[in-house]
């Protein structure tokens, strides 16, 4: 509904805008409604079609016609192609092919162009002009400005512009949350991992603000935040382990990008330098090997996506242009909101987003090389298939460096196999030619001829056999070398692509040159492509600008997002004309400024500041309030808390935690690398079966394997994002097949069984109270209430078998207020 | 018992004058269906039989092309080819799509857009916007199960909800009919019911706590449907307590038939019971270089399986008010090679508001391409949800920032099929 009223809008807009010239209204409300009734369907950018090269959506390409020539001459309808056509004068082009026009729409045409086919210069005739969208788009205003002295306390400051909307729309925030649920509260939402029983009782004693800042300090500090906000920031980057699709490619070295971005976390990076690596890592400059190798590491962000790899058919230069998709979508939606693969075929539906800044983009990442690993498991098929440039970035993990003798190592190892297979190849060749002369003979040999042949196969079968023993040889010698590789973007040639009409490979437009969304203009935004760059670092710059409105927007958005479960954009990934208004505007801006300005675009500081104030800190347990509730019963202005459903990972790691078995170590890499790839049919069984044991080991989730399109029953059940586009903020899905997970997965029971133990185990818990008292303190952050101690002594009365104890533990981690953080 | 976002709950309170009470609401929920007419049928069975059978060599009869023999059956005299000997008594209440054709010829991607119109990004299979355009008939039952699902082709997409809240989601059971995490060996279902007593207890004073939480409410819900999904689900899967004659006439009595008998026998049931969406999967009619061979064992293995489903579906009463789709990803090229066709094959339909005994659309004299009567995968999609009292184009959910369809911007509804 929102959508068309907006489009409404414009529209009227659009008549004003238009309406000063009687010519252009005459064209505009008599002649193009005829035009796209009876000649879009093959002569539009809308239909993707422009027949005998034709297309009749702009003043400037009706003047240039098509292969025939121009269709229109201005004020001589006889000469003009389009009024023979229309007329019908010669069969072949007649126009429309079925149905004729009728006389007085033939009339029409006559008058425009006898006053001289008038009509909007600039534009596309479409109601929606891009120009006046751009004008339209809140998102693309520029960030109003702040103070920005030292005066300002971003905190209090937060609270100010929420508690003047609450008091616009007559609502009271609920008070404070009790300082269990608030400890349990902010430890899920910086490390994801509860709270110790004594971490919460010391809280609970002295609940000050300082304490609560000093525990904020240090969840920010520990290792468990660069997890936590990392795991966040791969949703986005629809990170996964392997291509999906037809294609079970492996993406053997994705594992090294996604701790680089928990590093990143970790470290704090300025976001604008957390994208600009992303974009054009290899691109910058650096003081060591380490850091170059670390910044080429973050360029796997334009490759772990899913590429449609199995379009075997296709052309490779075909393949080549849609493989680009991917990443134009991750980099405008992940970084602004701004869902420009939705121009690919025609200009954007709702937004300011013409097909041509498509192509600009296209441009970029075409002239751009993606490595996403080889498609071989062995040192054979890796020399054999080449995709040799690899090697450029073969790196120690350990040490961060590039390793240059190694790299020449590789390639003489490959030049000396490429030897030895040639002279394979040419010796199994020729045995096969013998004996095809005698099994399938071109002509009639005569026996003296068989006979020779007879007597050379032998040799040629030793020359064969010896030559591939040579080989066999080679590749045992060298079976240890193994090489380093990251999946990484470099450099490729750079080039201009041509926009195609509709998305089709075979319908070529006009070479659109490289740049980014020409109607996205701020100030600073003429940044130029050299004509021997790919451009993708200018395209990082011109993201990161201070007056980009837009990244700034999307990345504070997303940071409350995780926080609030909502964000003040409703919908994260979209900033466009489909998505939501902000329910906060200045807030949001405020946010913006003060990230870039005062923070220095440090997202550890933005969260800290969220988390401090007021409203992060309301309860989520209250009394009913019907009024407010029905006032606002989706908490827009932030007058509570709502519980929201903790993600899969986070669950599964507590379940884990309970049991006192959840290992927070990093592993050294990941599994994926140890499996032969196999490039179509099912992914590696062996790989299946062992990730699958690992999700029963204690390794936390956001190090398991993740394969696009092969989730853990659990991540499917649990709502983990479909992996194949950016996603940024989860949702939450409740049904029935959850709770039978629940009920009987063995990770529960197992779980179930060891938090049990440690019950028993723990000497300082004296009786059956003692122990209930304590699960509860390290399920849920709190002592039981009477109420529930009655309950769970009568429930183990009851039981009163050996497992008694493992199902009360269970029954802990499967009740809501454990899935849930409140 | 989802998420439903802000425009959603809005429109829905809205709809319904002010705020529901927290059980009405949820029950609002699950069971709004999205129909826009008046529906011919209630539910789908899907006889997936991937791999791409050969049309001319099982029901249509190419002077150049077909190698296997067959005859005229039926009044409506519609060729079989003679490894159908149960199912060519039943030409007269099919209606066959003689002009199908998509768009590609690979297997997944194929499968793909079978199940869910386009491949790109993930979209939800038709049985998930089917159980979301009709809601639930059986709160006992999830709205969508897939039955002998296999990693084979497609994996998991095949069933996915993508988008559409995860509820909607098919719910895969291999073709042994066994569930996972069905019941555990470790407790035994009155200590299991126990200890949900203790979990609901909790529950509801979490609930309580909270005003106006349809999650937290849902959980609750949830928890119980899980339960009796637990008693009612291994019952209707179970084949084994049916009659000696069910278990004839489908076949289970003959190792040839019994796998994929249990599986159509086990759809009735799931459709009986008000599964808005059963697909059953054959898989072996990937025919390369042995045509020959291979029409006679897959169709030997179906033929009984599905005939004696027809015959149980009508003599029930449910066929009227069914839709029975049989066919794969696509057809397969004349020739020895048998290569994969996806230009033009057939498919067949049986049950409510189809034409009996009728064929529609045919391909060239080779078999090739569709000519007459072409009808695009999306045609077909669109065709169903009509049947189901769905309008395709009003059928939408809003995700990344767009209104999506089964039928993407496509499907024409085939009107020269219905009755």
């Amino acid at each position: 509904m929102k959508i068309i009223i907006q489009s409404l809008i414009l529209f009227n807009l659009l008549q004003v805008a238009y309406g000063e010239s009687l010519e252009i209204k005459f064209f505009q409300d008599t002649v193009r409604p005829i035009l796209k009734e009876k000649c879009y369907n093959c002569h539009s950018h809308e239909s993707g079609k422009s027949k005998g090269g034709l297309v009749l959506d702009s003043i400037s390409s009706i003047l240039k016609g098509g292969t025939s020539g121009p269709a229109v001459v201005p004020f001589k309808p006889k000469k003009s192609l389009l009024i023979q056509s229309i007329k019908r004068i010669d069969e072949d082009t007649a126009m429309p092919p079925k149905t004729s026009l009728t006389l007085k729409e033939i009339e029409v045409f006559q008058k425009w162009i006898q006053e001289g086919a008038t009509g909007p210069k600039s534009e596309l005739l479409n109601e929606n002009s891009l120009e006046l969208k751009a004008k339209e788009l809140w998102s693309f205003k520029p960030i109003r400005k702040f103070d920005q002295s030292n005066k300002i306390n971003i905190t209090e400051a937060i609270d100010r512009f929420i508690d003047v909307k609450l008091k616009d729309q007559g609502l009271k925030p609920v008070k404070r949350a009790s300082p269990d649920k608030l400890i349990r509260r902010v430890y899920l939402d910086l490390t994801g991992i509860l709270p110790s029983p004594e971490t919460v009782e010391s809280f609970v004693i002295n609940p000050s603000k300082n304490k609560y800042e000093e525990i904020v300090e240090n969840l920010l500090n520990s290792p468990q935040f660069g997890e936590r906000w990392g795991r966040h920031w791969l949703d986005t980057a629809r990170f996964a382990e392997s291509n999906g699709g037809d294609n079970r490619h492996l993406f053997q070295q994705a594992w090294k990008y996604r701790n680089w971005v928990f590093d990143a976390y970790n470290t704090d990076m300025p976001y604008n330098n957390f994208l600009t690596q992303q974009i054009a890592g290899d691109l910058l400059p650096f003081e060591n090997k380490k850091q170059k190798a670390r910044q080429i590491t973050a360029t796997g962000f334009l490759t772990v996506g899913s590429k449609p790899l199995a379009a075997k058919r296709k052309e490779e230069q075909e393949k080549s242009l849609e493989m680009l998709l991917d990443p134009i979508d991750a980099v405008s939606i992940g970084t602004m909101g701004l869902t420009v693969g939705c121009a690919k075929c025609h200009d954007h539906k709702f937004d300011p987003i013409s097909i041509d800044d498509y192509y600009a983009m296209a441009g970029i990442f075409k002239s751009t090389r993606l490595w996403f690993g080889p498609p071989w498991g062995n040192l054979k098929s890796f020399l054999q298939v080449g995709g040799f440039e690899a090697f450029n970035h073969l790196y120690d993990p350990n040490l961060y460096t590039l390793d240059q003798s190694r790299l020449t190592q590789a390639k003489n190892i490959q030049k000396q196999y490429w030897r030895l297979l040639k002279v394979q190849q040419k010796d199994t060749r020729s045995l096969r030619r013998l004996k095809k002369k005698i099994s399938k003979p071109k002509k009639k040999l005569s026996s003296k001829e068989i006979q020779q042949i007879k007597l050379e196969i032998p040799k040629a079968e030793k020359l064969a056999q010896v030559s591939q023993q040579k080989l066999d040889i080679f590749l045992k010698k060298h079976q240890q070398f193994s090489v380093e590789q990251i999946m990484a973007a470099t450099e490729g040639d750079p080039q201009n692509v041509s926009l195609r009409y509709g998305g089709e490979f075979k319908k070529n437009g006009p070479i659109v040159p490289r740049g980014y969304l020409s109607h996205l203009t701020f100030n600073g935004s003429n940044i130029s492509i050299d004509k021997d760059e790919s451009g993708r670092l200018a395209l990082a710059k011109w993201i990161t600008h201070v007056n980009n409105p837009l990244t700034p927007r999307v990345a504070v958005n997303r940071i409350w997002s995780q926080l609030f479960g909502q964000g003040i954009v409703e919908t994260v990934d979209n900033f466009g004309f489909a998505g939501t208004p902000p329910s906060h505007p200045e807030l949001l801006d405020f946010l913006a400024y003060q990230f870039i300005h005062k923070l220095n675009w440090s997202s550890k500081k933005l969260i800290q500041k969220i988390v401090l104030s007021n409203a992060y800190t309301r309860t989520a347990v209250h009394s009913s309030n019907e009024s407010q509730i029905s006032k606002d019963p989706l908490n827009v202005y932030l007058w509570r808390m709502v519980p929201r459903r903790l993600e899969v990972e986070i669950i599964r790691d507590n379940i884990l935690a309970t049991a006192g078995f959840l290992d927070l170590e990093r592993p050294k890499r990941s599994i994926v690398e140890n499996f032969k790839q196999n490039m179509f049919g099912t992914i590696n069984d062996d790989l299946l079966k062992k990730s699958s044991e690992l999700f029963y080991h204690n390794i936390r989730s956001v190090y398991l394997p993740l394969l696009r399109g092969k989730h853990y029953n659990m991540y499917d059940l649990f709502d983990y994002p479909e992996d194949e586009a950016v996603n940024s903020l989860r949702s939450s899905s409740t049904f029935a097949t959850q709770g039978i997970f629940l009920l009987n997965n063995k990770l529960l029971s197992n779980s179930a069984e060891l938090f049990a133990k440690r019950l028993n185990n723990k000497p300082s818990l004296k009786s059956d109270e003692d122990k209930i008292k304590y699960a509860y303190l390290v399920a849920y952050s709190r002592p039981p209430k009477s109420i529930e101690l009655r309950e769970d002594l009568q429930f183990l009365e009851n039981m009163k078998n050996s497992n008694a104890w493992a199902l009360f533990c269970q029954s802990l981690i499967i009740s809501s207020e454990f899935l849930y953080r409140f | 018992m989802n998420t439903y976002n802000r425009r959603d709950f809005l429109t829905l309170s809205s709809a319904t004058l002010g705020m529901l009470s927290v059980s009405n609401m949820t029950g609002a929920m699950k069971h709004q269906a999205r129909s826009h007419f008046a529906p011919k049928a209630k539910r789908v069975i899907f006889l997936n039989m991937q791999g791409g059978p050969a049309a001319f060599e099982t029901f249509v009869h190419k002077k150049l092309s077909t190698t296997i023999s067959g005859k005229q059956h039926g009044e409506s005299g519609t060729w079989v080819c003679k490894h159908f000997p149960y199912l060519s008594k039943w030409v007269d209440k099919l209606c066959f799509l003689n002009g199908m054709h998509s768009d590609s010829p690979v297997h997944s991607n194929a499968q793909i857009q079978l199940h869910c119109g386009l491949a790109t990004p993930s979209r939800p299979s038709m049985g998930s916007w089917i159980s979301y355009g009709l809601g639930s008939e059986n709160i006992d039952l999830p709205g969508y199960i897939h039955l002998g699902a296999s990693n084979f082709v497609g994996g998991s997409r095949l069933s996915s909800s993508a988008f559409l809240p995860s509820e909607f989601t098919g719910i895969p059971i291999n073709s042994q009919l066994k569930l996972e995490d069905f019941g555990n060996a470790k407790t035994n279902f009155q200590s299991q019911r126990k200890l949900l007593d203790l979990v609901q207890k909790r529950n509801k004073r979490a609930n309580g706590q909270v005003p106006q939480n349809n999650h937290l409410h849902g959980v609750i819900e949830s928890y119980e449907m899980a339960y009796r999904m637990q008693g009612s689900l291994p019952n209707l899967l179970n084949t084994e307590k049916e009659s000696k004659q069910i278990k004839d006439q489908y076949g289970l009595n003959n190792s040839q038939t019994s796998k994929f008998g249990k599986l159509c026998l086990a759809a009735r049931k799931l459709s009986e019971s008000g599964v808005r969406f059963v697909e059953v999967n054959h898989r072996n009619w990937d025919h390369h270089n042995s045509i020959q061979k291979g029409i006679p064992k897959s169709c030997g293995e179906t033929d009984k399986p599905i005939a004696a489903l027809l015959k149980d579906l009508e003599q029930r009463g449910l066929l009227d008010e069914t839709i029975v789709l049989w066919g794969g990803e696509f057809g397969r090229l004349p020739g020895d090679k048998s290569g994969h066709n996806p230009k033009g094959y057939t498919m067949w339909m049986a049950g409510a508001g189809l034409k009996k005994g009728f064929s529609y659309g045919e391909t060239d004299e080779r078999g090739i391409e569709a000519v007459d009567g072409k009808v695009h995968v999306h045609d077909l999609h669109a065709t169903i949800l009509h049947l189901l009292g769905i309008d395709h184009e009003r059928l939408t959910y809003s995700f990344a920032g767009r209104d999506w369809r089964l039928t993407d911007v496509k499907g024409n509804l085939i009107k020269p099929i219905l009755s």
